[in-house]
């Protein structure tokens, strides 16, 4: 019988998958339910400090500058791998990195803050309402990844068009942070609110569009991670389908049963593809497409993988239903599709 | 839907193309065909 051909990736990829999926194998796969039910910042950073040995603290910045350099690809398939054990943590590096970013991209007097040991993870407010003036900054951030417990605060001004950041330490005067009480999913990735009056900037960066840049690498980022969690669906539905017996048969030998779990192949296979497309494109539609079609699938993988398990889906027991929860949250950050998708026309010359 | 009605008539040629793609989803084989046999090509068959 013919057999799918395995994904195509150069050596220097497979090699960093293969270790990107013993760490999420090893370390985070057996404190999986600890990590989205107490996620307490000591331990999600005890999680994510061995990320570090595959250059997943510093990944997108460039070697000479002290990071890991890694490409965007190089990226997405360690985040790939990574959520196919904890989004939630995947999505606390994403954050991480893109708050590293502009740093990495612009012009500035002193370090890189940030890509020293116990740096991390860094706080990326955005979006949100923020000003620049007279050397300080105010605002709100509804909604930021790592806001709690962060060593720093990553902030792109709103009335700078993009073209420069700013970092805070988290401990400054005029910076406050709220947790979210009771986030639906990625709880690892300690969502919180942040307000800043008035507070200085550690560091004033400039050049470039770096708002761009951080939008392009969390669509990105995100369209990776959600590759992941329709991998993870697909092994728990696959497993689940192949013990659960129901009219003296395995459920897998029922055709509907089928069709779910090759629909989540398919995602898998369409969903490296568009991430492997949009990483060899520095222009932003093509991270968006591919976040846009893979946010979907993971939405659709994950309810799926959930009524295959019928009632049990909806059990902490068995993980589904936290594949369900971590999976939207993809699909509205760092926009909703539905704003993505009338970007995109906009874009275009149609629009 | 922003067709709405228009959308029935031929003189728009959007109900044309509705006829073409639907062909698309059955040649050369149905999408569920199609599916179930790349399930069957991975090593999950």
């Amino acid at each position: 019988m013919a057999r799918l051909p395995e994904f195509r990736e150069e050596q220097e990829y497979r090699i960093l998958r293969e270790s990107a999926a013993s760490y999420a194998a090893n370390e985070l796969a057996p404190q999986a339910e600890e990590l989205d039910l107490e996620p307490a910042a000591w331990r999600v950073k005890k999680a994510i400090s061995k990320a570090g040995e595959l250059g997943m603290l510093s990944a997108l910045v460039p070697e000479e500058k002290g990071g890991g350099g890694l490409d965007d690809y190089a990226f997405c398939v360690a985040l790939e791998e990574i959520a196919v054990e904890e989004a939630g943590i995947a999505v606390a590096l994403l954050a991480h990195n893109a708050a590293l970013l502009p740093s990495a991209l612009g012009e500035f007097e002193g370090l890189i803050t940030g890509v020293g040991a116990e740096s991390y993870p860094a706080c990326l407010a955005f979006p949100g309402e923020i000003s620049l003036r007279d050397g300080k900054v105010s605002g709100k951030v509804p909604f930021a990844f790592n806001a709690v417990d962060c060593p720093f605060i990553t902030l792109i001004p709103t009335d700078e068009a993009g073209t420069r950041a700013a970092t805070v330490s988290a401990d400054a005067t005029g910076v406050s942070a709220e947790p979210e009480a009771y986030p639906l999913g990625l709880r690892a990735a300690c969502p919180g609110s942040l307000r800043l009056e008035g507070a200085e900037p550690s560091n004033l960066i400039s050049g470039g569009n770096m708002l761009e840049a951080v939008e392009r690498a969390l669509y990105l980022g995100l369209a990776a991670v959600s590759v992941g969690i329709i991998r993870n669906s697909l092994r728990k539905a696959y497993a689940y389908a192949r013990e659960r017996y129901q009219a003296g048969k395995m459920i897998i030998e029922h055709q509907q049963m089928r069709l779910f779990l090759a629909e989540m192949l398919a995602g898998v296979e369409e969903g490296r593809s568009l991430v492997r497309e949009a990483s060899s494109s520095p222009e932003l539609a093509p991270s968006m497409i591919a976040w846009l079609r893979n946010t979907a699938r993971a939405c659709q993988a994950a309810t799926d993988g959930v009524q295959i398990h019928g009632g049990y889906g909806y059990m902490r027991d068995y993980g589904m239903e936290r594949l369900m929860r971590d999976a939207k949250y993809c699909q509205m950050y760092p926009s909703t599709s539905q704003e993505a998708l009338l970007r995109l026309l906009d874009m275009s010359e149609t629009g | 839907m922003k067709w709405r009605g228009h959308g029935y008539m031929r003189d728009y040629g959007m109900e044309r193309l509705m006829r073409d793609a639907k062909y698309c989803q059955m040649y050369p084989s149905t999408s569920q065909e199609a599916l179930l046999r790349l399930l069957d090509m991975s090593e999950m068959g």
